[in-house]
């Protein structure tokens, strides 16, 4: 018989591919700027790189980096995807409780701590007298959240601090070793895996490996980003149930007591949701949604009120539509026309920063390009979680920079700021002096 | 008589009770929401009234059957009257509190809401009808369930999203073409009729084949689900990501009635157009989102049912249904996440059959198709083709095809750059020596791989080059769409298209 070419025809493959894809990694230029770590690294945290990564999962569940309800994804995972360790029956039990006692050192040393530490962005080693002057939630429940997290954190907070230091002590910089390190580790474990996995069912063999790769990969390539590793879900939602009809009636009624009290917190926020009146978010959503439904109001009073704009505007900058539109933020694009051929989109000020200090030259630049309009997000700096605040200040710059040049017409704002003369408010952006009274959403400037 | 059990059963609970007390805290510490929902409730009155409205047909049935042994009405009884009340009460105690209840128009509304549950309805016949005149007949025996129907209803998905392509191409994205489409499915339909009737029977529940815990479990996701219709009810999308893109798209499509340049590929946005473009109402583009959260959860139980018990499984569906990320995600900002967690869950349902022999040869095939429209709908549908594939060689050769194949996927996926896309790349800068580690256990791997599986590795290169070559089927209409756009050739270029950065160029 024969033999078939099979190992180059796979290295030949892995080298084709890896050809093919290094090419992806040349196309990507490196923007030299900071608007990738202001827009996606939000998602992962700023903390020190081994621990950003080992620590992702974990926060991601904790809602540490992101504290928004479009990343909560509840707590059961957490809890049962590690007690599966001690849970379920291996054939090689010393390598299973080793594994296990591993794990739950990990985040109970590590991983809860500095969730700690994250989401209430402390420098290293402020913990302790951060806890000190702590002011307790007024909701009895919550209150006793806190006092029960404050004295986990009383304990473990100081030798997390200390490998904190430790891995600070390293000369090699982070950058050079987290890859290699996290991947080989990866490697390790799933070699083990591979092994607690014998003689389980096929199903289950496949769910495990799938689960724990796409885990790895979304930990290695999402910044933290939960809907990319949406296959999650279902697949740690079998690995946890699995086995129910044969499993310990205390196990069931543990797991019962948890996942219903997960769904005792998320359904009736859910139903609250709907009678939540707050214009906090400023969009007057649930009202106004439900005027529209019974008809009260129509289509166009809608966009008024979820744009806050008068519609003699949007009609303006929709009369040319040749004429091209600078926007950074806002909810403003989909009600411009055709905004497929007409928006540039800059959120974090990427491009706009290079004209920092050329103020003429931005205009000249747009106007020879056909741009019209300039649209900025005036809330942009609230979702600036960098240690650095690196974008709060480029969107002051913006601002300063498109306010101060001649040749822009500030055609409509919703700031608000005190007019000293009359006493009293006006929108208007004010310059850097102005008393600001209400920070607004956007500013709409047409370039002349 | 008395059964000694062992110190460790005592510790393993004690630990498990610390372990989820101390995650349970600091997920409240974290989350100081639910401390003020716990102590303000949402109203009472609407939870007694969608209780009361599931619980009538459960009581009639209890009444009936002291009469008519056996009597038990469909599942579906108590599950619609549930949502039609969830669809009025809390509209009508919102608009109460909020002082807009004396110029309601409720006629109004419930022709709104007829007419988007009758899109929804008439899209999802579409789709169903066309999976199951391309799918094979079942045989005689075979009972319809809710996974088969599922299937066929993605079938037709895909295939209906080719449809809206390929007249997206021609200029012909109006109303008319589509009509003609939906009327060409209906009357082969018809005239087909033994091969509809023999694969597309759609299942049918009782009352009774469900425990009164499942009901209780079923009652909560329905009452979700009609929450969030109210919710997605909406003439624009709200979301920063609905807004800029997927449910932007959907607009622009149907308004320039042909295919948009730029965008990468975008699947999810073409078949929501559809509801824009057939009806001309502005809710039924969104509402797509709606119709394919409800088909995950239907296959999300399917999927775990096939594992677990119905009560397990359908605990299962209302942990995710009341996720608050689902629910934001896909209601408030219009994401394509349902549509994507849709075609993850028939991926793994489709491999899972793959898994058990014999198989039908040409599930391979229809694996790949599936992974392609999921990368289709969002390339990072990657981070679960390649560990699906890892799998798949895990199971058919074993451990050292699982090192070989994570070897090989990790080194390209370093030298690809993948990380550029989520902005870690300018953290790491790594000497490539890692690589070049790599690469030794790979072709360590590769020996002993080749030394165990010397037969059947041949077959399962096989199946890999089939998964791949049908993902690139699925993607080459867009790959050509976005070739077009480009002015050099690349990979990125095939796969994003054309960026807005042409506008200030």
């Amino acid at each position: 018989m024969r033999k078939k070419p099979i190992g180059f025809i796979f290295l030949l493959i892995v080298a084709l591919s890896s050809k093919l894809f290094a090419q992806i990694a040349e196309e990507n230029i490196r923007v030299p700027n900071t608007s990738m770590r202001e827009e996606i690294q939000r998602y992962a945290g700023y903390e020190d790189l081994p621990i950003m990564y080992l620590t992702l999962g974990s926060d991601s569940f904790l809602g540490v980096n992101m504290d928004r309800s479009f990343m909560d994804i509840g707590f059961v995972i957490l809890v049962f995807l590690p007690l599966l360790l001690i849970w379920k029956k291996t054939q090689v039990r010393g390598l299973q409780w080793g594994i296990a006692l591993f794990s739950f050192g990990f985040l109970l040393l590590i991983a809860f701590p500095s969730a700690i530490y994250n989401y209430h962005d402390l420098p290293l080693g402020a913990l302790s007298d951060y806890l000190k002057n702590y002011s307790y939630h007024s909701k009895p429940i919550h209150s006793t959240a806190e006092k029960i997290v404050h004295l986990f954190a009383s304990l473990t907070g100081p030798p997390y601090e200390k490998i904190v230091l430790w891995l600070r002590s390293f000369q090699t910089p982070y950058g050079k070793w987290s890859y290699p390190f996290l991947i080989f580790s990866f490697l390790g474990f799933l070699i083990i895996l591979s092994l607690l996995l014998k003689n389980k069912a096929k199903e289950i063999q496949f769910l495990a490996v799938t689960f724990l790769i796409v885990g790895f990969l979304w930990i290695l390539f999402s910044s933290g980003i939960i809907w990319y590793g949406l296959a999650l879900f279902p697949l740690s939602t079998l690995l946890i149930f699995y086995g129910w009809e044969k499993m310990e009636s205390w196990k069931k009624g543990f797991l019962l007591i948890f996942v219903l009290l997960q769904i005792g917190f998320h359904l009736p926020y859910r139903y609250a949701r709907y009678y939540d009146t707050d214009q906090s978010s400023g969009l007057p959503m649930e009202s106004a949604v439900s005027a529209y439904q019974t008809r009260q109001i129509d289509r166009a009073q809608y966009i008024a009120l979820l744009t806050n704009l008068p519609i003699e505007l949007l009609n303006y900058i929709n009369q040319d539509l040749s004429a091209k539109i600078y926007r950074s933020g806002t909810n403003l694009h989909f009600f411009i026309l055709q905004n497929d051929k007409r928006v540039f989109e800059d959120n974090q000020f990427g491009r706009l920063q290079y004209f920092f200090g050329e103020k003429e030259e931005f205009r000249r630049f747009l106007k020879n390009k056909g741009f019209r309009f300039v649209i900025l997000d005036l809330a942009m700096g609230t979702i600036d979680t960098t240690p650095e605040q690196s974008l709060k200040s480029k969107q002051e710059e913006a601002i300063e920079l498109v306010r101060t040049t001649p040749g822009f017409r500030l055609l409509y704002t919703d700031r608000v700021i005190l007019d000293r003369a009359s006493g009293s408010g006006k929108q208007d952006l004010g310059s850097k002096d102005s008393k600001v009274i209400r920070n607004g959403k956007l500013a709409i400037f047409e370039v002349l | 008589m008395f059964q000694s059990i062992p110190i460790s059963h005592y510790l393993k609970i004690t630990f498990s009770l610390v372990f989820a007390f101390l995650v349970c805290s600091l997920y409240l510490y974290t989350h100081p929401e639910y401390a003020e929902i716990a102590e303000s409730p949402p109203r009472f009155q609407i939870f007694l009234l969608l209780l009361l409205a599931y619980a009538i047909p459960l009581i009639i049935e209890k009444l009936i059957q002291t009469k008519i042994q056996n009597f038990s009405l469909p599942v579906l009884v108590p599950i619609i009257l549930t949502f039609i009340v969830g669809l009025y009460a809390p509209q009508y105690f919102f608009l109460k509190e909020i002082g807009y209840l004396k110029n309601a128009d409720f006629i109004f509304y419930t022709g709104l809401t007829a007419s988007a549950l009758g899109s929804i309805l008439w899209i999802f016949t579409i789709c169903w009808l066309t999976g199951a005149l391309i799918g094979p007949p079942y045989d005689a025996n075979h009972q319809p369930n809710w996974q088969q129907l599922m299937l066929q209803t993605a079938k037709g998905i895909m295939v209906f999203t080719l449809v809206l392509y390929l007249l997206g191409t021609f200029n012909l994205l109006h109303s008319v073409s589509l009509w003609i489409y939906s009327g060409i499915i209906v009357t082969l339909s018809g005239v087909l009729r033994k091969k509809i009737s023999k694969s597309t029977l759609i299942p049918s529940s009782k009352i009774a084949d469900f425990s009164y815990w499942s009901h209780l479990l079923i009652f909560g996701i329905v009452t979700v689900l009609a929450a969030n219709f109210i919710e997605q009810l909406r003439p624009v999308p709200t979301g920063y990501d609905g807004m800029t893109v997927y449910a932007n798209l959907s607009f622009l499509l149907a308004d320039y009635q042909q295919l948009v340049a730029g965008f990468g590929a975008y699947n999810w946005p073409l078949f929501a157009s559809a509801g824009l473009v057939l009806f001309k109402k502005p809710e039924m583009a969104l509402m797509a989102n709606f119709q394919i959260v409800v088909l995950s959860l239907i296959t999300l139980y399917t999927l775990l049912k096939s594992f677990l018990g119905k009560t397990p499984a359908l605990l299962g569906v209302l942990l995710l249904a009341a996720l608050p990320s689902l629910n934001r995600m896909v209601y408030m900002q219009q994401k394509v996440e349902g549509a994507f967690l849709f075609f993850t869950l028939i991926l793994l349902i489709q491999v899972i059959q793959f898994l058990k022999e014999p198989h039908p040869k040409w599930l391979t095939f229809q694996i790949g198709l599936t992974a392609g429209f999921l990368f289709g709908i969002k390339p990072t549908g990657i981070l679960l083709i390649i560990p699906i594939i890892i799998g798949i060689w895990f199971i058919k050769t074993g451990f050292w095809g699982l090192i070989t194949t994570i070897c090989g996927a990790l080194l390209i996926l370093m030298n690809a750059g993948l990380d550029f896309f989520s902005g870690l790349s300018q953290l790491n800068s790594p000497s490539p020596t890692y690589l070049y580690v790599l690469v030794f256990i790979l072709l360590g791997s590769l020996i002993a791989l080749y030394a165990q599986n010397k037969n059947s590795i041949g077959r399962t290169i096989k199946t890999t080059a089939i998964i791949v070559g049908a993902i690139l089927l699925a993607f080459a209409p867009w790959a050509y769409k976005n070739s077009q756009e480009i002015e050099q050739l690349s990979v990125t270029g095939l796969i994003q298209g054309r960026s807005s950065i042409h506008l200030i160029q």
